[in-house]
């Protein structure tokens, strides 16, 4: 079980935003949590890597309790972390924003350069330009890649699609697939884009008020129809 | 031709080095932590101070300095800890906290030490060149500032300290995200700040008295010299900074007197300001895009 979250709930000054949520990832493969603007996808990544306390509820990383941990030590034990926007260190260098990376995993494994530049050959590249003078599917690439570079067993992606050129969105699906099989990576994917969705995951949570109500697999996911429903408004 | 070039070389070296030793401890507070620090001038007389101490006692000047530089930095981390780190992201709140402890330092070190410290007397001789004689120690401090910041550049550009400070400095929610601990980087930058403020308070000490309020002589340049410079690049900014004030500064002291040179340089800085409001350091962000096409 790679990671394991238990009637989360969390929030702001405002309230909570997540009502209970439990789901599990037990080993490599991809999960989604798909649902419209507002539900707590955002919420939901941002308690579960640390940033946001969990105010009820437990995460588990390989069975360890980890809700009382800080967000940097969690992102230690080995989770990378790409969140919305991408979160670029935009004036420093390409190379500089990957090796901001390799704290993920506390260093245990050996850092994955060549990994990365195989998959994004730009990377190579474009080491010394800015990471803010980057398009934003490159910038998206580049955070993937941050985020993989230490070997992290978990990645959580918050919408990788937001503001990515559709072509892009293709290139990043492949990518994620590919990992998933060539590297045993376990990602947890927030998203709203059903093409992509349709592309990576093999199963879907539907979160809707902070709540997941409905669980996607199989046939149902390819059904791109169903899918855009759970999203529409 | 030579002599007069030479002595104008000359005030033109000690007045950048005055400028870039005052500023050094607040490029690292105020440039990279965005802290008001009021208290920069205290912790360069605490260096000052811990070199006097004991240079009395016996140990080698250079010694002294490198000692006030690790005495400051200690001082300056246990200071995070107990006050300073409440204070992040409020910087009316940290302006004020670092005032009350600017005062509290002084009247400390009056009150503990009395007066005066003994001085240190200026290391090295003369030398001359024509009827010009040139202090050893000055042109010594010119060196010595070239080096510290060039140190300092490498320590932020080439080493792990560096990568994690920079990254926390522009975006510590991500940083955090990625497993760096933020904490100890701030504590480590505020202590590193600190610590370069009293090695200069310690450099500077043989050439004025060393006094409970001597850090106040400091302050002013310290700020006009960052604050100049800007954040694009602060170490970049604070060396040109430097070189143009006292560009600026030097001939009209030669001329008219140093009284009028600190005018010009205080004119000076308030006129880039109003050009440039993100200091000399923004013309390199302004540049490059027209560069890069």
């Amino acid at each position: 079980m790679i990671l394991e979250v238990n009637d989360l709930r969390s929030g702001y000054a405002t309230g909570d935003v997540l009502q209970g949520v439990s789901l599990a990832l037990e080993g490599p493969g991809i999960v989604g949590v798909i649902g419209r603007n507002g539900m707590g996808k955002t919420t939901l990544m941002r308690t579960i890597i640390g940033l946001l306390p969990a105010r009820h509820g437990t995460i588990r990383l390989r069975g360890e309790d980890v809700t009382r941990l800080r967000a940097e030590d969690r992102a230690r034990s080995g989770v990378g972390y790409v969140p919305q926007g991408r979160g670029m260190f935009a004036g420093m260098s390409v190379l500089d924003n990957l090796r901001t990376g390799l704290f993920i995993n506390d260093g245990r494994r050996e850092a994955q350069f060549d990994l990365v530049y195989g998959y994004f050959p730009f990377l190579r590249q474009r080491a010394k330009q800015l990471a803010g003078t980057l398009s934003g599917g490159q910038q998206e690439m580049l955070a993937l890649a941050r985020a993989l570079i230490g070997g992290p067993d978990l990645l959580l992606l918050d919408e990788p699609s937001d503001g990515v050129q559709p072509s892009i969105i293709d290139e990043i699906g492949d990518f994620l697939t590919n990992l998933v099989y060539a590297q045993g990576v376990a990602v947890l994917i927030v998203e709203q884009n059903v093409d992509l969705i349709r592309r990576v995951v093999d199963r879907a949570h539907v979160l809707e008020k902070g709540r997941i109500v409905a669980t996607l697999a199989g046939e149902t996911i390819r059904d791109g129809e169903l899918l855009a429903e759970h999203l529409a408004i | 031709m030579l002599p007069e070039l030479t002595s104008i070389l000359y005030q033109f070296g000690t007045n950048a080095a005055f400028l870039l030793l005052s500023a050094l401890g607040l490029i690292v507070i105020l440039g990279m932590m965005n802290i008001i620090n009021l208290a920069h001038g205290e912790f360069m007389m605490l260096g000052a101070y811990a070199a006097s101490f004991v240079v009395h006692r016996g140990m080698p000047f250079p010694l002294a300095v490198i000692m006030a530089f690790f005495a400051t930095a200690l001082f300056g981390i246990v200071l995070e800890r107990l006050v300073i780190r409440r204070f992040y992201g409020r910087e009316l709140g940290a302006l004020v906290t670092t005032w009350g402890i600017s005062l509290i330092l002084a009247q400390g070190a009056l009150l503990l030490f009395g007066p005066y410290m003994p001085p240190i007397p200026i290391p090295g001789g003369a030398v001359s060149v024509g009827v010009f004689s040139f202090s050893v120690y000055w042109l010594i401090l010119i060196g010595i500032s070239v080096v510290l910041v060039a140190g300092l550049a490498l320590v932020y550009r080439a080493t792990r300290f560096g990568l994690q400070a920079r990254a926390t400095m522009q975006n510590p929610i991500i940083a955090r995200s990625l497993g760096i601990r933020t904490g100890q980087i701030y504590m480590l930058t505020f202590g590193l700040g600190a610590g370069l403020a009293g090695l200069s308070g310690a450099l500077l000490a043989p050439t004025t008295s060393i006094a409970p309020y001597m850090g106040q002589q400091f302050v002013a340049p310290a700020f006009i010299t960052v604050v100049v410079g800007g954040g694009a690049n602060v170490i970049a900014g604070a060396v040109g900074s430097s070189a143009f004030l006292s560009l600026i500064e030097t001939p009209v002291s030669l001329t008219l007197g140093t009284f009028y040179g600190t005018m010009a340089l205080l004119v000076m800085a308030l006129m880039v300001i109003r050009v440039l409001p993100a200091g000399i350091s923004s013309l390199g962000a302004r540049l490059r895009p027209i560069v890069a096409r």
